[in-house]
């Protein structure tokens, strides 16, 4: 499952319309779902961002997620329309910075994003300046691992072309022209977050072992990583409940397995 | 090689370092992201290594505090002083039995550039104590980014220099120019770690072939290079007498057993911490899901299965060298 977070409804309604995502709730934050891809629209700044991604982690389903922060931006000098993958998140005032690595070629340029609390239009670095990706990014990363999240910024305003330029229809417009670099991005993520699911998928026959006899909680552990180990090292031999049947409790199951390693 | 390194973070200190500069030039279509310390990229919670070594960044860094180290106990060759320093961190291969799988949590390359600054540490410890042995493939491999880092072409001509001080460059690298373009030095040994073609299949991703690694110490042996063997882990399996007695025969084959430095052999252990990493990582892996336990804090091979292996291939070896260059070792091997 990819998990997009917007702060506005202008750029959250490309990603809706190009994945058919469907409003789901009436919950503290405007979600949308898809058979693959749901989205929060979080509101404007960091503690929003970081609120909407908790939202998001509790109401979503599926197992092994990935998250991305989709946004415009403000840039020196970059074209309108430009897209950033961030390879580099400075929290406002600078005193934090995350480094999220891209485990795949990025489908755009990339760069360094620097979050703020106001609209900027010094735009001093070479950064993008916006404003969740210091609340997204670490919030994300109580979920998921750094690979399987990534913030995309689309340069909305620069010195040449403020803000005041801006509005629904042209923020809708910015996403818009960028679905491509949406679409690549949710392409990769999906690969890592299926390689992912995979990788912690509970061992064959756990549940059904774990449902016919009671098992403590360290037992538990035993067992799938039992089952696991089996899985890979007998791969043509699958545990059946039939080869258990006779085991009189918990302890002799998980001594029937080890016997078989 | 080069083509694998798309982004390289710079720590801010060593931005004008001359080696940065030069590294920075061999790669001028990679993202350059400046940090503050390497610590922020690559010791950070929540990476998963298994992941970013589809696609490992470069980081350049200096390297504070100590750098060179006493090597832990049952690490060594013979000598009776030994070090270690690693002027990298991680490596370009990815061995599924490397502990530092399990030790670090990034993929990344960490690359310290001060390499003055270890070169003066080991000047001073030798001036100290004499005759020291100084290993430098302990957290990495250590010929195997010299086209990028340009290690041995650095150190070389220092350990040429300071023969009290001995150099030991452990490798599966077949690039050998930097070794082969020079005269040998005498208090230099270049050992390669090998493992069994059926191991190597399925446990050394991107590691060069058995034969490939062999063609390359004969080249150094006949250039005059003093070269060691590692076989280290030993990997069990059900045909590891034959696996073993075939390597050791191909090996000698292509090298004159007489002028080997050193012969050292070492059963595959992890400390269980980082067992678990690893394990974590490479569920599917058949050696991290068989038959191991857990002794005094390492997990291993069963004790006897190891001693059968250590036996056998102690046995085997002392067909072709002598007892004098022969080493167990007890420390985790990459």
């Amino acid at each position: 499952m990819i998990r997009i977070v917007t702060a506005l409804a202008a750029e959250a309604r490309p990603i809706v319309s190009r994945f058919r995502l469907q409003p789901d709730g009436d919950g503290p934050f405007r979600l949308y779902r898809g058979d693959q891809v749901e989205l929060v629209v979080s509101g404007i700044g960091s503690s929003a961002a970081a609120a909407a991604v908790g939202y998001l982690a509790g109401a979503g389903a599926g197992r092994a997620s990935a998250w991305l922060n989709v946004g415009i931006g403000g840039h020196r000098d970059a074209t309108l329309g430009t897209p950033r993958l961030a390879n580099k998140i400075v929290a406002a005032g600078g005193a934090r910075a995350w480094y999220p690595p891209a485990v795949f070629e990025p489908p755009c340029g990339e760069g360094a994003v620097q979050t703020v609390d106001g609209v900027e239009s010094g735009f001093a670095g070479e950064a993008v300046y916006e404003m969740e990706a210091a609340g997204f990014y670490p919030a994300a990363l109580r979920f998921a691992t750094a690979e399987a999240i990534q913030v995309l910024k689309v340069v909305s305003d620069n010195r040449a072309t403020g803000t005041e330029h801006l509005n629904g229809a042209k923020v809708e417009e910015l996403i818009e022209r960028n679905l491509p670099v949406i679409d690549g991005l949710v392409t990769e993520l999906r690969e890592i977050a299926e390689f992912l699911d995979r990788r912690s998928a509970p061992p064959p026959a756990l549940a059904e072992i774990d449902q016919r006899w009671r098992f403590t909680v360290t037992q538990r552990r035993q067992l799938e990583r039992l089952l696991r180990r089996l899985a890979t090292l007998d791969p043509d031999r699958p545990v059946e409940l039939d080869e258990l049947a006779g085991a009189a409790s918990s302890r002799a199951v998980l001594e029937r397995l080890r016997s078989r390693l | 090689m080069s083509r694998a390194i798309r982004r390289i973070y710079v720590e801010d200190e060593v931005a004008d370092h001359p080696r940065t500069l030069a590294i920075l030039e061999r790669f001028p279509k990679a993202e350059r992201i400046s940090c503050e310390r390497y610590g922020e990229v690559f010791n950070r919670r929540t990476q998963d290594f298994r992941l970013q070594k589809r696609r490992p960044a470069l980081i350049l860094a200096r390297k504070h505090g100590t750098r060179v180290l006493p090597t832990p106990p049952g690490y060594g060759i013979g000598g009776e002083r030994n070090f270690y320093f690693s002027h990298m961190l991680n490596c370009v291969y990815d061995c599924r039995y490397c502990f530092l799988q399990g030790m670090f949590r990034s993929a990344h390359y960490v690359l310290f550039v001060n390499f003055e600054d270890f070169e003066s540490e080991i000047a001073s410890i030798t001036a100290r104590d004499g005759d020291s042995w100084f290993f430098s493939g302990y957290d990495c491999d250590s010929l195997a980014f010299e086209p990028i880092t340009g290690f041995a072409e650095s150190f070389l001509p220092f350990f040429a220099g300071h023969p009290a001080a001995h150099l030991e460059l452990r490798t599966k690298a077949v690039h050998t120019e930097a070794l082969l373009d020079r005269e040998p030095l005498s208090n230099c040994v270049v050992a390669y770690s090998f493992t069994p073609e059926a191991a190597h299949a399925e446990l050394e991703r991107g590691v060069p072939t058995v034969s490939r690694r062999i063609r390359a110490a004969a080249e150094l042996q006949a250039a005059g290079w003093k070269i060691g063997l590692r076989f280290d882990p030993l990997i069990y399996g059900d045909s590891f007498r034959e696996d073993y007695r075939g390597l050791f025969e191909s090996i000698f084959e292509s090298l004159d057993p007489a002028l080997v430095h050193s012969v050292s052999l070492g059963a595959f252990r992890l400390p269980k911490s980082y067992f678990e990493r690893l394990y974590r990582l490479h569920p599917e892996q058949r050696l991290l899901a068989g038959r191991l336990e857990e002794r005094d804090g390492m997990v291993s091979f069963p004790a006897e299965w190891e001693a059968e292996m250590t036996d056998f291939c102690t046995a085997e070896l002392r067909r072709w060298v002598g007892e004098e260059v022969f080493h167990l070792c007890t420390v985790p091997a990459g």
